[in-house]
């Protein structure tokens, strides 16, 4: 069969809990602890194995777009499995780990990690792939859809306003797997669930419990650094000669902190992407009110004069 | 409004219809101009989508580009072209925009992946506009012909003005030719070039950047490039020689610079000085022809010349 486009991956369609998705590449990553012991045994020859938990993880890099395509791209299921990362209760599998939305002046994208506990139950639907192709990217039956580029957002990083070049934000958790002995009187098989006091799950399997401990957000941000010699005097130190850097004594870029205070930045971080009629937030179920920034690094080169820094929120 | 020629009746525009440019204002008699907005438009390939068809566009930054090939003009009254003036000046001293206004060269000023394809064309200015690369060069009998290319963007949506000469003297004037050139350094008369020329090449950037989120005001969006940067600029030249029998050994130039060479060409009263030129080791094919050699050179200048006037050209 010379001609066989069943090899391709372009033909297929990327499902995170029967949600489709587009994306640019996607990995479904499973494992098994296993490792060969070795005792005194009379023989240098691995005789016993040591075969623990079973793990899965996905990962996705896919696009941000505009129009039809809007509600199947990266950004669609980053928020979907964010809002159910920050209300445990609602948390189905796969559990967002990492989730990182960068735009710049070639567009917005979006990778994230997902973990799940490697039950191969279709009940689940961590990760499928169909033949059916995405009907949200029709053009005619739907907006046509378009990659997201620079003029689809605006940013605040802070008080850094003009001449951004790229900002992102990421939020990762860090989900535990657990395991846990069989209960008296639970079906052990790969198929049957028991339930115990209203959970319901299989005992007696590789298959980790997880539990989500820890949610960070952060985000960097890169932007150019105007310098103006306004008043000719041959520095830069003046009022409104410098954009996105303060360079004259005294001045910082970090958020320094007070003894017995807790000090903030004073504005906002804003990604947003206008949607045709008016803005909001990339991340809408996550609060960039409270931030530091940690880090702040002038890099002078012959080209465009750039400024990059970090920040972390805290979390609400 | 109203557009001349074809844009509105069944006529065939010709040149002399269309007529030519105004640089600043100022009439250009151009032999070509090509110049028109340019801007990214493609279709992403390589997404996971179920199916092989381009669902997705990709529309980056857009900008002016393009090029203009015009004649050396002395006018009626023996002055330059003042578009001339203006272009050379600008040229050698790119520390400011020009403004280009035509009776042809339609622009869009929206953000393209917004409107109907036919849709808000507009015959604006392209107030801010950069040239990139200019040479004047000069053939053993032939006219002087400059050479440039240039870039930009519409900084402020403004009615085109319409072109026509300022006066007769747009019309009036003759070009300049092979007589009107000279060319002469301390250590040589050079009385054999055959060739001349002089470049200009200015390295442009430009960047974009993402909108700035300012809170209770309005976002501005554009997708057209966020600002045009002279990153670098290089005075360059080159002559040709008829190599004559037993005259040539002391002023064969073997590379290096020489200071104080005061290397001058003449253009009619337009005078190029390179002080202290840098010279490339002298290039002398053998021929059954005549035999000629080819010198090139780049001047030498402290780092802020090119933000005076007047560093390279003279109009005497």
């Amino acid at each position: 069969m010379p001609l066989n486009n069943d090899l391709f991956g372009i033909y297929k369609t990327v499902k995170i809990n029967n949600n489709p998705i587009v994306v640019s590449s996607a990995s479904r990553n499973r494992k098994m602890d296993v490792q060969a012991e070795t005792y005194l045994q009379g023989t240098p020859k691995s005789r016993i194995l040591n075969i623990g938990g079973v793990s899965e993880d996905i990962s996705i890099e896919s696009p941000i777009l505009i129009g039809g395509g809007s509600t199947v791209d990266g950004r669609s299921l980053v928020n979907l499995k964010l809002a159910e990362l920050l209300n445990p209760d609602t948390a189905v599998l796969p559990l967002l780990t990492s989730a990182n939305l960068t735009v710049n002046e070639s567009g917005g994208t979006v990778s994230m990690s997902l973990v799940t506990d490697g039950d191969p139950d279709l009940n689940i639907n961590a990760f499928q792939l169909s033949s059916t192709p995405i009907a949200e990217l029709d053009p005619i039956a739907n907006t046509p859809t378009r990659q997201a580029r620079f003029y689809d957002f605006r940013v605040q990083i802070g008080a850094r306003l003009y001449y951004i070049m790229e900002a992102s934000i990421s939020v990762s958790s860090d989900a535990t797997p657990a395991y846990f002995l069989i209960p008296n009187g639970a079906a052990f098989d790969q198929t049957t669930t028991t339930t115990v006091n209203g959970i319901t799950f299989k005992a007696g399997t590789q298959f980790p419990f997880l539990g989500i401990t820890g949610i960070k957000i952060s985000g960097k941000g890169k932007a150019a650094v105007v310098l103006t010699d306004a008043n000719a005097d041959g520095d830069y130190l003046d009022a409104n000669e410098s954009v996105n850097i303060d360079l004259s004594t005294g001045a910082n870029e970090l958020t320094l902190q007070r003894p017995g205070v807790s000090v903030a930045e004073p504005a906002n971080f804003v990604l947003e992407i206008y949607d045709g009629a008016d803005w909001s937030s990339l991340l809408p179920d996550v609060d960039l009110s409270k931030s530091v920034v940690h880090s702040s690094n002038f890099n002078v080169t012959s080209g465009l004069l750039t400024v990059d820094f970090d920040f972390t929120c805290w979390v609400k | 409004m109203g557009f001349p020629g074809t844009l509105t009746k069944a006529e065939i525009a010709t040149g002399l219809l269309i007529r030519s440019i105004k640089v600043n204002g100022d009439y250009l008699l151009c032999n070509e101009c090509s110049f028109n907005q340019t801007q990214e438009i493609d279709t992403l390939d390589s997404l996971v989508q179920g199916g092989p068809g381009r669902a997705i566009a990709n529309i980056g930054a857009k900008k002016f580009t393009g090029s203009l090939k015009f004649p050396l003009r002395y006018l009626k009254d023996g002055t330059f072209d003042p578009a001339v003036i203006k272009l050379i000046n600008h040229a050698q001293n790119p520390i400011s925009v020009l403004k280009i206004d035509s009776n042809h060269i339609l622009t869009h000023y929206d953000i393209t992946a917004e409107d109907h394809s036919t849709d808000n064309n507009e015959l604006l200015s392209i107030d801010a506009v950069v040239v990139k690369s200019l040479t004047v060069s000069c053939e053993n009998s032939g006219a002087v012909s400059v050479s440039a290319e240039i870039e930009g963007m519409i900084d402020t949506r403004a009615n085109s003005d319409y072109v026509v000469p300022n006066s007769e003297q747009g019309y009036l004037g003759r070009a300049l030719t092979w007589g009107d050139c000279n060319a002469f350094r301390a250590e040589s008369s050079m009385r054999t070039v055959s060739n001349l020329e002089f470049s200009i090449e200015n390295s442009i950037e430009t960047p974009v950047f993402l909108p700035s989120y300012i809170s209770g005001l309005a976002t501005t969006r554009t997708d057209q490039i966020g600002l045009i940067g002279v990153k670098s600029v290089k005075w360059s030249g080159k002559v040709e020689e008829f190599v004559r029998k037993g005259s040539d050994l002391n002023t064969y130039i073997h590379g290096g610079w020489m200071v104080s060479e005061n290397l001058t060409l003449y253009f009619g009263t337009m005078k190029v000085l390179f002080t202290v030129p840098l010279f490339n080791i002298t290039e002398m094919p053998a021929s059954s022809s005549v035999f000629k050699r080819t010198v090139t050179w780049t001047g030498l200048t402290k780092p802020n010349a090119p933000l005076s006037a007047g560093q390279l050209i003279t109009f005497e």
